[in-house]
């Protein structure tokens, strides 16, 4: 499987080399297109499209334009695909209070409903960002006790200790270097590490090298019911994936490169998730890290995460 | 003599400090008990500062908050017709109850002030919105409520879809026979 899908790409790439700029691509660039012809050329100017980072700011417009007509077709509703920067002088991280995170799960579906994630049915697979383990008794933190699939009906039941991960946003991601064509790389500004669906070839290699388990690859077709759509995305976020490509948490860019807090954050229940800008000293992750001992998930693998736990009960 | 009196002003600063940030903050709108406009019609210079069992009124009103070490009057304000609730002898309104939790539970207060014991809302890079302590804990029953957790994430999540599925089906066709 793998084997096909990479060939089939590689011949994507011989294909655009071979056509250069002179072909479709060229035809596209002409000024004078009627919309409708326009809208005709859509399919073929998503196969000759190049990478996102490599793009003009003009081409990344026509771009995300382009999905806007698309999506907006396909979920019968006005879909806007953004393509906006980090905003300079910001450096995101995440902290949690693993102390007391209550273990409830509704940063897991709340950050699927914000990302556009497939919902299970018969032949698509159910994607979560999240995971939510739980260690049971008082020891100290060992992720290779912990449960995933704990099956506490209210929450919380203590003793026993919940810990939310998602993708750690490392500032050296071994996913990054692991991609044979750098769909996926770390934002220089921001630090979130962002994934060009487009072109990703969908070969896994970044999801064998994640030490955190944060990436999900698309078995199947994913399955978004229309109702369910989140109209307002990004290019790089949670704008809908197809077949055969990975995903994971971006830190909801859509919403987090326009000021707001990320969804998970935004349904938490008990305020033990912490997000911000650590360049700011009044941000909320700075007070956490002036006032408490932060640590990260697998520390001395170097990844040096960028999504800090702490518990303010210790 | 000098240093001495530098340093109390630095503790004073120090001390200080977090409860001027305190008065900006916003809080989130929050449905207060109806009853808490009427203290005063009854509670006008009517107090009983016994411990007791309360039966003509407040009967639901049983502390489950400190194990038997506080009574109501810890927190209400017998001389203010029990409309407000006091720290430090200092009458709060119903919406700063953070500073009369900040009474016992000093470091707590310090933390929701700063935003980290609490829930903000808006915006990492927007003006802020708290919640109020009385908004995760019952004053009166504190300890954090059980919730609901939402469902177990499916075993086979992530994977090929249908991997499980054929299985089942042959299962399900084995017991008709
Ligand atoms: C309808 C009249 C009424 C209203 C309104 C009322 N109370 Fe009371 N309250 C009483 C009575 C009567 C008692 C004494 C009950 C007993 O001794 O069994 C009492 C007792 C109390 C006590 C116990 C101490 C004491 O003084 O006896 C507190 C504290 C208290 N009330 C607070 C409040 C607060 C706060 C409000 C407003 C939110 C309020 N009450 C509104 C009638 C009222
Ligand atoms: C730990 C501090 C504390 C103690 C002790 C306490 N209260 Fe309260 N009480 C509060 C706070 C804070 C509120 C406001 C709740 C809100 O804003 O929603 C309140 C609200 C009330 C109200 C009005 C709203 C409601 O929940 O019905 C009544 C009546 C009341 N208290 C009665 C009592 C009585 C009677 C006692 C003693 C048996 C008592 N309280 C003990 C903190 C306390
Ligand atoms: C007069 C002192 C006093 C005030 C005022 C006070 N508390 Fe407490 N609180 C206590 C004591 C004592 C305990 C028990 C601590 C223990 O058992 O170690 C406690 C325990 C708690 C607990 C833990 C409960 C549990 O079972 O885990 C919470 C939550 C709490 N308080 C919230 C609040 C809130 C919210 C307020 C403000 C509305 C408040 N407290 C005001 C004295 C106070
Ligand atoms: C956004 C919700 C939220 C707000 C607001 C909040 N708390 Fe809590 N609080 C929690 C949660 C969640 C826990 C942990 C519950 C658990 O572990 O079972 C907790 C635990 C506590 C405890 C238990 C002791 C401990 O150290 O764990 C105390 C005491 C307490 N809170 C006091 C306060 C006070 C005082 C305020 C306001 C100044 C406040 N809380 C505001 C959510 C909140």
């Amino acid at each position: 499987m793998q084997d096909t899908k990479q060939s089939g790409c590689m011949s994507r790439r011989k294909a655009l080399k071979v056509l250069g700029t002179a072909g479709a691509v060229g035809a596209l660039a002409q000024p004078a297109m009627a919309a409708e012809q326009v809208k005709a050329m859509d399919p073929v100017a998503e196969f000759f499209q190049s990478h996102f980072r490599d793009m003009t700011t003009e081409e990344k417009l026509e771009t995300v334009a382009r999905f806007e007509r698309k999506y907006s077709k396909k979920f019968e509703k006005d879909v806007k695909v953004s393509a906006k920067d980090a905003i300079p002088g910001v450096k995101f991280v995440y902290m949690l209070d693993i102390g007391r995170c209550i273990g409830c799960k509704k940063c897991v579906y709340g950050c699927v409903e914000e990302n556009n994630q497939s919902r299970p049915s018969d032949n698509s697979s159910q994607i979560q960002y999240i995971r939510v383990v739980k260690q049971e008794g008082d020891e100290p933190l060992d992720l290779d006790k912990a449960d995933h699939y704990y099956e506490d009906d209210m929450v919380p039941q203590r003793p026993g200790t919940y810990i939310p991960i998602q993708c750690q946003q490392c500032d050296h991601p071994p996913c990054a270097q692991a991609c044979p064509v750098q769909a996926t790389w770390k934002d220089k500004g921001d630090g979130v590490v962002q994934i060009d669906y487009n072109w990703c070839i969908g070969c896994r290699f970044c999801m064998a090298a994640c030490p955190y388990q944060a990436r999900r690859f698309n078995w199947g077709e994913p399955h978004l019911p229309a109702d369910d759509m989140n109209p307002d995305t990004h290019y790089l976020g949670n704008r809908p994936r197809m077949k055969g490509v990975v995903e994971k948490c971006h830190f909801c860019m859509q919403r987090t490169r326009e000021g707001l807090y990320p969804a998970c954050h935004e349904v938490c229940p008990t305020g033990v998730r912490k997000f911000g800008n650590i360049l700011d000293p009044n941000s909320e992750v700075r007070q956490v890290m002036d006032r408490y001992k932060v640590f990260r998930l697998k520390e001395d693998l170097g990844t040096e995460p960028s999504f800090f736990y702490y518990s303010s009960t210790k | 003599m000098v240093r001495t009196s530098v340093m109390f002003l630095l503790v004073l600063l120090f001390a200080v400090a977090p409860m001027a940030s305190a008065e900006e903050i916003t809080y989130r709108d929050r449905e207060i008990d109806p009853l808490t406009e009427e203290c005063l019609d009854c509670h006008d210079g009517m107090t009983n500062t016994e411990r007791r069992t309360l039966e003509d009124m407040h009967d639901e009103k049983v502390l489950k908050h400190g194990d038997g070490r506080i009574w109501c009057h810890d927190c209400h304000n017998a001389d203010n017709g029990n409309m407000l609730l006091s720290t430090d002898e200092r009458p709060v309104t119903w919406e700063k109850s953070d500073e009369l939790c900040g009474k016992c539970h000093a470091r707590i207060q310090e933390d929701f002030v700063l935003g980290i014991h609490t829930k903000w809302l808006g915006g990492w890079d927007k003006p802020k919105v708290s919640y109020q302590c009385v908004g995760c804990h019952n004053p009166h029953d504190p300890k954090f409520a059980q919730i609901k957790a939402e469902p177990v994430p499916l075993k086979n999540s992530g994977l090929r879809p249908n991997r499980f599925k054929k299985k089942e089906h042959k299962g399900e066709s084995n017991a008709g026979h």
